[in-house]
Parts: C-alpha cells; sequence; structure tokens
C-alpha cells in the first residue's frame, strides 16, 4: 500500500471528529482559565495554535481535505494531549462543544500510521534567521503549526507558504519587522484572532488577512505589572482582558476591558475598548496612557517619546479606512479604576426601545451608571442561557409573553441606584438576575405554560413578574440552584458545573459585566457580524439605524438583532451594535451575509453623524475626540460612488 | 526581461500607448505619480518611478535611482516595498487592497488617488503582458 493509500484508509477515522471541527467558530476561550478547571497543559506549554484545542480543530479538518499530509510535528502535536478534558469543560460552557474527542481522533489517527509516512519539514533561511532571534523552539513553518491559524488570520484556500513567530519581547518584534522588511517578507500579527475569525467568514476576508509570509503570534509577551499608587498597569500585548482584569481586582481596581479572551493590548490599537463602562471609562487613547509599538521598519516607538508628532491624531473620512494594522503594538500601560463596595447591577425591562432609549439617555446625560447600556433580549438570553436552544426559548417567552424585548442595563452605586428605581416602572434587581441565571432552562421550559399566556394578557406583564406578588413564585417556580443548571450538560460534565455555578461570581451581575466571559456564546456553534457604528445620541436617528439594520436584515433573510446600545462623553454619542447571525458552513448564508454588509454600509455612510464600525478599524490608539468632534457628514453621491468601487475592488480580491 | 530594466521601461511605454485606451482605460485623467519602490533585492536600493498621464495618454515613464524625481513634484507619491509592487503587477494583489492593507502610502489627494486606483488597475492589467523577470 502507497503512502497516500494508507492515508485515504486511515482518514475515515477523522470523519466524525471533523463534523464537530466545523462547527467550531475560534471563541479563543479555551486559552483562558475562566471556570477555574486550568487550561490545556499542551497549549500552555507549547504555545503554538497547533496545540490548543481550536488549533487541532484546524488540523484535522486539514487533514481530511488533504491540506496538509503528516509531520512529524503533527505527530508531536497529537500526542502531546494529555485527555485531561479540560477543553471539553471550558468549550462545553462557551459553544456546547466536545473537543476532546477531536483531539483523540487524532491522537489515535496519528498513531495508527506508519514512521514512514510523516515527513520532515526541511529548514531555509528565513526559519534559520528567525529562530536565532527568538529561539528554535518559538518559529515554525511547518504545514500542521501553519493550519492551526486558518481562519483566525490565513484564509483557508491561503496554503502553507507561512512562518509562525512567537517573540517574548518587544526587541525581538523589532528584530523581525527589520529581517521581514529587509526581505520583502509580509507580515501580520495576531492576538486571540476571535475579530479576525469573524471578519474572515465575510468578504473582508482577503482584506484583513495574510497572504503569506510571517504570523506574528504574540501571546508570549505576557508581562503585567500593577502599579497601585499611580492606578495603572503596564501589560504585554499577550495579556488578555481576563487575565488584566483578574490582576486589578486582586489590587481593588478595574480595568477597561472588552471580551475576556480578547487580548488587550490589541483591542486598544485595533477597535478601541467599546463597552457597555464607556458611559464612565471612555474609549480609544482615553484608557491608556503609554503604549510601545513597532514600526515598519523595525523602530520601537513609544508613545510617550517626546519627539513623536501627535500620535493621538487622526481623522474620520473615509479614505483613512485601514484593515490592517500599520505598526505591532507590544506593550501599553493602561488606566485603572476604583470598584466600589456599593455597586450592583440593575436591569430595567421594556417592550419598546424608545422607552428604553428616553431612560437610557437620561442616565447618560446625567453621567449615572459605571456602565451604562440597552441591551436587547437576545443578547441577555445568549449570555445567560447554556444552550443555543434554552436561548432561543427564554427569548421567545420574554418577547411574547412578557413583552420584554430591551433593557436598560446599568452597574451603579446605591446613589445613582436610588435615580434608577426612581425613573423606572419595574427593575430587575441582582437576585431576580440569579433567578433568571440558574432558572433559565426551567423558565425556558415554560414556552407553552397556560400561565404565561395568561399573564401575556396582563396590562404590564413586566410589572406583574417582576415588581408583583409573582415575583416570589417566579422565584420558586423556577427552583434556581446551581444543580438545577448543570443538568443541561452531559452527564459526566455535570458536577463540574454545579460546582462552577455555585461560585458567586457565576450570578454575579456586576462581576460578569466586567469580567466579559458570556459574550463568546454569541459564537455558539454559529457566527455573528457585527453592524453599526458610533452616533450622535439622538433617540431617532438611534432608531431609524436600527430599524434599517433590522429592514436590512430581514431582506436577506439573516437572523438579526440588536445587540447593545451604550454611551460616551456625557450622553453626547452612543455605540450602537446590531448582529446579524448566520451559518458559517452554508455558502448561501455567506453569500446573504456579504450583501447584507455591502447594503448597510452604503445606507449607514448617508447617515449624517454616523460613523461606520469599518472607519473605527485601528483608530483606538487614537483620541476620539478627533473621530467624534465633527461626527461626518453623510458621503455625497460622488464619494458613495468610489467607495462603492472600493467595495468592489475590495470584494474581487 | 528585467522588471525596471531600461529595456523593460521601453517595452512598458510601447505596450502602454498601443494598449491602452485612453478613455475607456484611463479615463482621460490627467495626474502625475511617483512609485518609490523600496528594497529592491539584492542590495535594497530604492527606485523611483514616475509615470505622467495627460488626458489619458501616459507623457512620460522615468526611472531614476537618485530620487531626482521627487523634484518632478507628482501629484502623488506611492511609497512601498518592492514585493508589493511585484505582488500588484503580476495581480497577485490590487492597488487598493495594498492601501487598505498598508502595504502601500499615498501621499497627496486620497479621495482623487481613490478615483485613479481603477486606472491604475487597467495600467497595472497592460504592464502584465509583459515578459517580466522579477
Amino acid at each position: 500500500m502507497s503512502k497516500d493509500e494508507l492515508l485515504t484508509t486511515k482518514k475515515s477515522d477523522l470523519q466524525e471528529a471533523v463534523k464537530i471541527a466545523e462547527k467550531g467558530t475560534h471563541c479563543g476561550m479555551c486559552k483562558i482559565d475562566f471556570l477555574g478547571s486550568g487550561v490545556c497543559p499542551a497549549g500552555k506549554k507549547h504555545g503554538f495554535a497547533a496545540y490548543w484545542p481550536e488549533g487541532r480543530m484546524e488540523i484535522v479538518k486539514a487533514l481530511y481535505s488533504d491540506k496538509i499530509k503528516p509531520t512529524e510535528e503533527l505527530k508531536r502535536i497529537a500526542n502531546s494531549c494529555t485527555v485531561c478534558g479540560i477543553c471539553d469543560k471550558q468549550c462545553n460552557f462557551t459553544t456546547h462543544l466536545r473537543p476532546e474527542k477531536v483531539a483523540n481522533a487524532l491522537k489515535e489517527f496519528v498513531n495508527k500510521l506508519d514512521d514512514k509516512v510523516f515527513e520532515k519539514i526541511p529548514e531555509d533561511k528565513t526559519l534559520q534567521e528567525l529562530r536565532s532571534i527568538v529561539g528554535e523552539k518559538w518559529v515554525s513553518n511547518d504545514p500542521a503549526i501553519i493550519v492551526s491559524y486558518t481562519k483566525t488570520i490565513i484564509t483557508p484556500d491561503a496554503g502553507v507558504n507561512f512562518y509562525v513567530v512567537m517573540p517574548e519581547t518587544t526587541e525581538e518584534v523589532a528584530e523581525i519587522v527589520k529581517y521581514a522588511d529587509k526581505y520583502n517578507i509580509p507580515y501580520l500579527p495576531r492576538g486571540n484572532g476571535t475579530l479576525l475569525a469573524m471578519f474572515i467568514e465575510t468578504l473582508l476576508a482577503k482584506a484583513v488577512s495574510l497572504e503569506k509570509g510571517i504570523i506574528f503570534d504574540l501571546r508570549r509577551l505576557k508581562k503585567i505589572e500593577i502599579d497601585e499608587d499611580n492606578k495603572i498597569a503596564k501589560i504585554g500585548v499577550g495579556v488578555t482582558a481576563f487575565a488584566l482584569q483578574k490582576e486589578a481586582y486582586k489590587h481593588g481596581m478595574r480595568a477597561l476591558v472588552a471580551e475576556a479572551e480578547a487580548h488587550v493590548c490589541v483591542n486598544i490599537a485595533s477597535v478601541g475598548i467599546i463597552s457597555t463602562w464607556g458611559n464612565t471609562y471612555g474609549w480609544g487613547s482615553d484608557n491608556f496612557t503609554d503604549a510601545t509599538l513597532v514600526d515598519s521598519k523595525g523602530n520601537i516607538i513609544h508613545h510617550s517619546d517626546e519627539d513623536l508628532t501627535n500620535p493621538y491624531s487622526t481623522n474620520n473620512n473615509f479614505t483613512n479606512l485601514t484593515l490592517t494594522p500599520s505598526t505591532i503594538i507590544t506593550e501599553a500601560t493602561v488606566k485603572l479604576h476604583p470598584i466600589f463596595e456599593d455597586e450592583e447591577a440593575v436591569l430595567v425591562p421594556f417592550e419598546k426601545l424608545d422607552d428604553a432609549l428616553d431612560l437610557a439617555l437620561e442616565l447618560a446625560k446625567r453621567n449615572i451608571g459605571l456602565s451604562l447600556a440597552v441591551i436587547s433580549s437576545k443578547y441577555l438570553s445568549e449570555f445567560i442561557c447554556p444552550t443555543n436552544d434554552i436561548a432561543e426559548d427564554f427569548e421567545y417567552i420574554a418577547k411574547n409573553y412578557l413583552k420584554f424585548n430591551f433593557m436598560v442595563d446599568v452597574v451603579c452605586d446605591k446613589y445613582d441606584k436610588k435615580v434608577v428605581e426612581e425613573l423606572a416602572d419595574v427593575i430587575i434587581d441582582q437576585k431576580m438576575m440569579k433567578t433568571l441565571i440558574l432558572g433559565s432552562p426551567r423558565f425556558a421550559s415554560l414556552k407553552e405554560s397556560e400561565f404565561l399566556k395568561i399573564l401575556s394578557e396582563e396590562k404590564n406583564p413586566l410589572k406583574a413578574i417582576f415588581a408583583g406578588p409573582m415575583k416570589d413564585h417566579l422565584e420558586k417556580a423556577l427552583d434556581p440552584s446551581p444543580k438545577q443548571i448543570a443538568k443541561v450538560y452531559d452527564e459526566d460534565l455535570q458536577d463540574f458545573f454545579e460546582k462552577v455555578y455555585s461560585k458567586p461570581e457565576m450570578t454575579d451581575v456586576v462581576w460578569l459585566h466586567a469580567f466579559r466571559i458570556l459574550p463568546s456564546r454569541l459564537m455558539r456553534q454559529r457566527m455573528f457580524m457585527l453592524r453599526g457604528g458610533y452616533i450622535v445620541a439622538d433617540k431617532k436617528k438611534i432608531i431609524e439605524l436600527n430599524n434599517m439594520l433590522r429592514t436590512i436584515g430581514d431582506k436577506h433573510k439573516l437572523s438579526n438583532a440588536l445587540g447593545f446600545i451604550s454611551f460616551l462623553e456625557n450622553g453626547k454619542f452612543a455605540f450602537v451594535e446590531y448582529d446579524y447571525y448566520f451559518n458559517h458552513l452554508d455558502p448561501d448564508s455567506h453569500n446573504r451575509l456579504n450583501q447584507a454588509i455591502v447594503e448597510t454600509l452604503q445606507m449607514e455612510l448617508k447617515i449624517k453623524g454616523l460613523l461606520p464600525i469599518e472607519y473605527v478599524f485601528h483608530k483606538g490608539l487614537f483620541r476620539k475626540e478627533h473621530l467624534f468632534y465633527p461626527m461626518p457628514e453623510g458621503l455625497s453621491d460622488d464619494e458613495l460612488k468610489i467607495l462603492g468601487e472600493m467595495v468592489q475592488t475590495v470584494v474581487g480580491g | 526581461m528585467k522588471f525596471l530594466s531600461d529595456e523593460w521601461i521601453k517595452t512598458a511605454k510601447e505596450i502602454t500607448s498601443e494598449k491602452l485606451d485612453p478613455e475607456k482605460d484611463l479615463k482621460k485623467a490627467t495626474t502625475s505619480l511617483i512609485n518609490v519602490i523600496d528594497n529592491i533585492p539584492p542590495d535594497g536600493k530604492s527606485v523611483y518611478f514616475y509615470i505622467a498621464v495627460k488626458n489619458g495618454i501616459i507623457t512620460e515613464m522615468l526611472l531614476d535611482q537618485t530620487g531626482s524625481l521627487l523634484e518632478k513634484d507628482a501629484e502623488f507619491v506611492v511609497t512601498g516595498n518592492y514585493d508589493t509592487f511585484v505582488q500588484i503587477l503580476k495581480g497577485e494583489m490590487g492597488t487598493l487592497i495594498a492601501l487598505i492593507k498598508n502595504r502601500v502610502k499615498i501621499k497627496g489627494d486620497k479621495v482623487k488617488a481613490l478615483q485613479f486606483v481603477k486606472p491604475m488597475d487597467k495600467l497595472n492589467s497592460c504592464l502584465r503582458e509583459i515578459e517580466t523577470e522579477y
């Protein structure tokens, strides 16, 4: 039997694993210890994406589709899995997948192969040079390593003509850039790859990805130094939001961060840190005091360098659109903020966006709420429910029976809480939120309940259930407990999840806002693409934008919903995130999404006072004042025509 | 023939004059630009490639290694690495993608520059017909 015949025979064993792997969406949560389970020991030790659960998924797909052949490195990767089960626990919480089956299948497949099939990948000059900079262990041109970066920095059709390098210091990054520049080698840096994973599924794939050259995996720059006196933290680009927040909390402070798995420096340099906490902590350069960057010639730049031309300056013209970074950020000094003992999350439910905005804008203008946003019932149900099915039924009940489509979500101190209580008819407090989180499976099971149908006919069902005597009945009926929610997980994981949900933080809404471990559930076996952007905080404009995005989503048959609306500058500006959900395994779904992206962008650009999300890319290092004051006028017909041609060119590659 | 050699420039002038339609392809544009091509192997030197267009007709194509062409005060200066220009000329990457990916930098009126992206892509397609050794 030839090598190829041998491989074909054995490959059928991977079929089941491929089915699981295809559902993976690269949320990147497996790289942070957000459940106290620890993280994949092989990934922690070896670093490259290939050694983490998400990388193994890409490898299995690549082997199955003949994109790569077995190599000696592949054998090491497969056998590095200790079958400890940590990946199953983490991934099941977020995506409801069981990636250990993939790792197991890969291990079994590799170990059934004859030694003669494993190829040794030859070294070349570039590999040797990169090794001399970062050490032998931290650079590779092995196809098994390379393919593990598919969909998080390279496209599936990009081949394997790459090097992956994992530098440990800014100086190493600079040396690599100098080398790449000298020899005309393209390169692109990567944090955890989650945002790239989203964009690579769209028409922007070619513009955001790397076509060949050097992939910078920046995970090894992990420095965190907290300066308690000055309330700042110096962090390396490999530090995740979760890691920084954990460290800041130990010192009684909080950082403004994006989703738990995101790298803080990368967020700063890319889209800024868009958060509900922006109401108090701001956006863009508001949150860092210094940054270290490596420019395209390999020079190390500090934002604090006296001879640097204003590094915070930018503009919001459409010609300033850029989809890849011009520098590599390696470090930042970020501000830390105080935590108050009396902080509490208060949620005010509404049927209409109009009414929710009235309250939220009033609070934003008066600077009430450390964190403030309007969020949709879609977000609430996706975040707190442990599976997609439960989330769907939860949302159905919220919308159809309780008339609960939106809520104003405030994290506040006791003084602000009094104001919110005075202004709101009904509030959902911390205790009720705990009930809804732990009781979400049972709540979702009430979809056919006669009681809820009768309740929905009440004049104000929200008030009846959250502010009246029904409140206690609901709490009793849901029987909220860690044991109850753990039952929705596979039997072998139930004990683990009972312990997880017994931890106070898992039902502490303030903690959940600060650590942001739940948003990755939006990528639970399907993908989403965000639309919207920054807009002057005018209620009519926000509602028009929301309606336009909904109409286009519906037209292209995409599941769609408002995500959240947060506020900046004392309620002068709002950030609107509207999401289109799509099946990443269905080409038709991709096509419809791409059409919707082009159409929404064309519409958004006509709106005076709106800065579409695309304009914010790679503007996070800059002062928001340069982007918002003044907000852009809508584009002229001539400008729209140019932009239309630009989009066509980008789509065409 | 060798990319950016005298022979290549001569052929480029001939082929563009023969094959590009001033109205259809070059949109009757009047402009000038200098491509600053950095890091040319093997010694990493730079080359300045000047192109002037009047009413859609290419009137000048000049090459220089000293930077003296910068004195011609072209409307646009496009700077990038040798490999990027090669990728663009080979059709592996569009001019606009190169711009969005920060592979080339443009000095000059960017709105106007974007209007020339399509004509420039036509020019590059035409130059692609030259059998070039990079």
